[in-house]
């Protein structure tokens, strides 16, 4: 005779295989096979039609890593990152600053710095075209972010990103200051603290952890970097916009397949070096915070 | 305010009133024994040499106990002792480990718990937040089968049929007014009685509840504890209670069961428990203030036997119900006596009271006096000198000892010299090492 | 947002106050900006706008470009599109997402915290590194231009998984020991107690689904090559590379685009900011 135990122990297992499996289906299907097959697609090299391939071997990944292609493509996406998240994370933290605090009709405020969620990478990248284009932009002759000049266009793109995320990285820094404890500003202004003084020495190492997740997230948006390229200079002019997500999405034929999956390798590698260096940071602060 | 007893107005405690009996879902027939479940009318419930571990924790230790078929149990003891274990082994949220689990003629140990017949009422009320009251109540109704009087097999219940059992239930407990509010809606108290209603309503045949006062306050804790055994009377159905409050135990229980680190440590009726306290965690647990236990040492003397506590003085064991058990123990052996506070009397040697030159008498050095109103208690030091000693070692000096008093006559003030008399008939003995009675 | 005290600002000087108010107007203004540009641009004939030396408001308005839009653009079956990818996505993704924090939340079987750490690992892979080969996946399931291609890589979610796990995990132990006692299966306390307690969680979590599903780019790119399979988002590329002469079609298209999202932020901003914040803020 089965125990109770051991019948609950049955039945919990098979109803947990039954509720894990679609997604574990989804997730073999779409993420961990994909792992492998970029390394086998690195280690081979295809025919233009797809229909043959033979096996290059591992020194393609150091020959397509260390190469033209990726190479710059690594050095267009770190621009990238710091042309945007800086910039974005200053002005998302002096947004929230100014809109937490008590005066009427903060509430309205708060929502139009926070509208820029309702806009996509696409529409965002459209509204920067109404901007920056180079023949009908706004600012079409503002040469520091021109999109016709190869050394400012990265610039150009840079913007709309930071744009498009002001209302999210707004959203997360306030969200951040409503949690610090009204009890420790008051005594910090007791205790003879001028506001930036406050903000400096309380409000900020306070409210650290949150700024070093959405510095993560930035980053890894910028690294991401796809469509605003593809929509406001398609790579160009003289590929000074291709991040390496466009080399990579450029790389879906089979012909070019080998060194797209080797660069997207090479971008996975670097979003986990940049997750972990979250952690370990996190980690950090937080055994000090205690 | 005046709550209801059970929600009927003209109920009064102790009245078996058929009018309320009648209105009781658990209820329905005339001699108001015969309960429908598929355990049939014996609904005692059984542990024989029931263990329960986690990993390498024993909760509960060979618990061996036979509670009653309509009994009011209580099981008593401190946080962490197994109490909560041996309750959730009876309704089914815990297996087992080693040992048999009856309710009634049936080994539950691999019945799941909706089958049991029983109902709980937990300490947080565990009422689903998103029902009304109503379906709150209704919800012990949904899943289970039911067996339906006058008909063979059980079933589940048809949606009138569970709405009658709710208005039932919910007039028991003054809830009618209240079928449509959310827990959140309701007060503490108002909270408490919809999980009574909640399980009375599946009319189990055995009734379990887990720290149900804990989360009220002491006036409604105080009437609370009347409506449960109001209700334990109108349904006449074996209640399982667990509470590490020993007045809740004391006032409501037919029974209490003690247990001490997943050990039974003494099952009895509460007034029997509270006089002959079968070990010394019984004895200080169960009393407030606790009993003062003293080491002494057994002088068996010439047929006169009594205990020796040093410089503090000797205590004849004479009038003790103890006294044949200790004659085969050795002269000098170490005891441990204890007397409960209100059997222990003061006498001012300076007041020329005769008893204070009797035999039976201590001296101690009076510490502190408490004032509770109704009542003062005195706490003193063994010895002349109040010198604080080793209160373990036998026949020091320095013991606290309390002594309760009413608040008449003169009071003691700290630093005075003191004599306790300890009337032999009150005196219990205990073994300094098994930590049992002798006797 | 779900507050809005302060610092130490309630007993605030009238002239900082007002000075407050200056900040946060010019900052206003340096926000909506792009999007009011957009607006003229729209709503502007767009040769005349160019003669006009591109002003501040707009030029020979043409206040049917909306409705244009949806002509000449053909937003109409891109909008449809993107409503089915999105809708199948969010239903998809909460069935999956529910089902797998319950076995995570309240079962026990083997290896669940490795099968646990098999889900976290999704989180490090976006589909810009699995591109390559997932549309070799679709192509090879004859899936580029269809729905299946668009929604089948989002169909689970680890984020929704973790977030909904957290939600159950707060349920008392007392609640799921009340069910159990109630007799209810796993299902019944699935249906009828952890999901409706936990609806601010999966409601946060559903607004965000959708919010991404909408705003999908990369992926819709790479398995659409019709340009009726288009999703708005990446219609808009096409409408204002193709439409330099009616340019404001496309910049009104790119309004339209956003106003989904935008109805969600005003209606439902207490879920989409407790969903965006999730993990970000502690506490």
């Amino acid at each position: 005779m089965t125990t109770l135990g051991s019948r609950r122990r049955l039945r919990e297992s098979a109803l947990a295989a039954l509720f894990l499996l679609p997604s574990l289906a989804i997730f073999v299907s779409f993420f961990f096979y994909p792992l492998y097959r970029l390394v086998y697609l690195g280690l081979h090299q295809q025919n233009r039609t797809g229909s043959a391939e033979r096996y290059v071997g591992w020194s393609r990944f150091g020959d397509v890593l260390t190469g033209e292609q990726f190479t710059q493509g690594l050095k267009i996406s770190s621009t990238y990152v710091l042309y945007t998240v800086p910039l974005g994370l200053a002005l998302g933290i002096l947004l929230a600053v100014a809109a937490h605090r008590r005066l009427r009709g903060i509430k309205i405020f708060q929502t139009i710095f926070a509208s820029t969620i309702a806009s996509s990478v696409a529409v965002a990248s459209v509204v920067f075209l109404v901007l920056i284009n180079p023949q009908v932009g706004y600012f079409s002759n503002v040469g520091f972010f021109s999109l016709s000049n190869p050394d400012t266009a990265l610039r150009g793109v840079a913007l709309s990103s930071v744009w498009q995320n002001l209302g999210l990285t707004f959203v997360i820094v306030l969200a951040g200051l409503q949690t610090v404890p009204e009890e420790l500003m008051e005594a910090a202004t007791l205790d003879g603290f001028g506001p930036i003084r406050r903000f400096f020495r309380v409000t900020l190492p306070l409210i650290s952890p949150t700024l070093l997740f959405l510095v993560v997230v930035l980053v890894i948006f910028a690294l991401q970097a796809f469509a605003q390229v593809d929509i406001l200079t398609s790579g160009g002019p003289a590929e000074a916009t291709q991040t390496l997500v466009f080399k990579i999405f450029n790389s879906r034929e089979p012909l070019a397949q080998s060194s797209g999956s080797i660069m997207a390798i090479g971008l996975f590698v670097v979003t986990l070096v940049v997750t972990a260096f979250q952690f370990v940071l996190l980690n950090r602060r937080v055994h000090y915070g205690d | 305010m005046n709550v209801p007893l059970i929600g009927h107005p003209t109920a009064t405690i102790g009245a078996h009133s058929t009018s309320v009996r009648a209105r009781l879902p658990g209820v329905d027939d005339d001699d108001g024994h015969v309960r429908e479940g598929e355990g049939g009318i014996v609904a005692e419930v059984v542990f024989e040499g029931v263990s329960k571990r986690f990993g390498d924790v024993v909760a509960v230790d060979d618990l061996n106990l036979t509670i009653a078929d309509g009994e009011f149990m209580v099981l008593l003891g401190p946080s962490g002792c197994g109490k909560t274990t041996a309750l959730r082994m009876i309704a089914g949220l815990e297996t087992v480990s080693t040992g048999t689990l009856r309710i009634g003629d049936r080994v539950v140990n691999d019945i799941e718990a909706k089958d049991r017949d029983i109902s709980m009422v937990f300490q947080s009320y565990a009422l689903y937040p998103h029902m009304t009251v109503a379906r709150n109540i209704e919800s012990p109704l949904l899943a289970r089968s039911f067996t339906v009087e006058g008909e063979a097999t059980p079933r589940k219940l048809h949606r009138s049929e569970r709405d009658d059992r709710v208005r039932a239930a919910a007039a028991a407990l003054g809830l009618t007014d209240l079928l449509a509010r959310k827990p959140a809606a309701l007060s503490g108290g108002q909270r408490q009685r919809v999980a009574l209603a909640r399980g009375i309503v599946s009319r189990p045949s055995a009734f379990l509840m887990d720290e149900p006062l804990s989360n009220l306050d002491a006036k409604l804790r105080a009437q609370t504890r009347l409506e449960i055994v109001a209700l334990h009377r109108e349904l006449s159905t074996t209640f399982v209670y667990v509470t590490h409050d020993q007045v809740e135990a004391m006032t409501m229980a037919n029974r209490i069961a003690i247990i001490e680190q997943g050990r039974l440590q003494q099952v009895g009726a509460p007034q029997a428990v509270y006089e002959r306290p079968a070990n010394l965690f019984v004895a200080r647990f169960i009393g407030s203030p606790p009993m003062n236990t003293l080491a002494a040492r057994l002088d068996l003397g010439a047929g006169a036997p009594a205990a020796d506590l040093g410089t503090a003085g000797r205590i004849p064991l004479s009038g003790s119900d103890t006294l044949g058990s200790l004659a085969p123990r050795a002269d000098g052996s170490e005891i441990i006596i204890g007397v409960r506070p209100e059997h222990l009397v003061l006498v001012d040697p300076a007041a020329g009271d005769p008893a204070a030159a009797g035999s039976d008498t201590l001296a101690a050095t009076v510490a502190a006096v408490e004032w509770l109103g109704h009542e003062r208690h005195v706490i003193a030091h063994t010895g002349a000198d109040g010198s604080a000693g080793s209160p373990g070692s036998p026949g020091s000096a320095g013991a606290p000892i309390v002594v309760r008093q009413t608040t008449e006559g003169p009071a003691p003030v700290p630093g005075q010299t003191v004599r306790i008399r300890v009337p032999a008939a009150h005196v219990h003995v205990f073994d300094p090492v098994t930590t049992e009675r002798l006797g | 947002m779900a507050t809005d005290h302060g610092g130490a600002d309630a007993l605030l000087a009238p002239w900082k106050r007002a000075l407050w108010y200056l900040v946060l107007t010019s900052l206003s203004i340096l926000v909506l900006f792009p999007v009011y540009m957009t607006l003229v641009r729209a709503l502007s004939t767009p040769a005349a706008y160019v003669r006009e030396g591109q002003p501040l408001y707009p030029v020979a308005v043409q206040s049917d470009v909306f409705a244009r839009a949806f002509d000449l653009g053909n937003l109409g079956p891109k909008l449809l599109i993107s409503a089915v990818v999105t809708i199948v996505i969010v239903a998809a993704q909460l069935a999956t997402a529910l089902l797998a924090a319950y076995a995570f939340a309240f079962l026990d079987f083997f290896a669940k915290r490795v099968v646990f750490a098999v889900f976290m690992a999704t989180l490090m892979l976006p589909i810009e590194v699995t591109l390559i080969p997932n549309v070799q996946t679709i192509r090879s399931l004859g899936w580029i231009d269809s729905y299946p291609g668009l929604v089948a890589p989002f169909l689970a979610t680890a984020f929704g998984t973790f977030l909904i796990r957290q939600g159950f995990l707060g349920i008392p132990r007392d609640l799921r020991d009340a069910a159990q006692l109630d007799g209810f299966g796993h299902l019944a306390f699935l249906r009828r107690v952890a999901i409706p307690v936990t609806r601010p969680i999966i409601a946060s979590f559903a607004v965000i689904s959708f919010l991404s599903a909408w705003n999908q780019y990369t992926w819709p790119r790479a398995v659409v090559t019709e340009s009726r399979w288009e999703t708005i988002q990446i219609g808009l590329k096409s409408l204002t590379s193709s439409t330099v002469d009616q340019n404001n079609i496309g910049f009104a298209a790119a309004i339209i685009a956003a106003i989904p999202v935008l109805l969600l932020l005003i209606f439902l901003q207490r879920q989409l900011i407790r969903g965006l914040t999730a993990g970000a803020v502690k506490g």
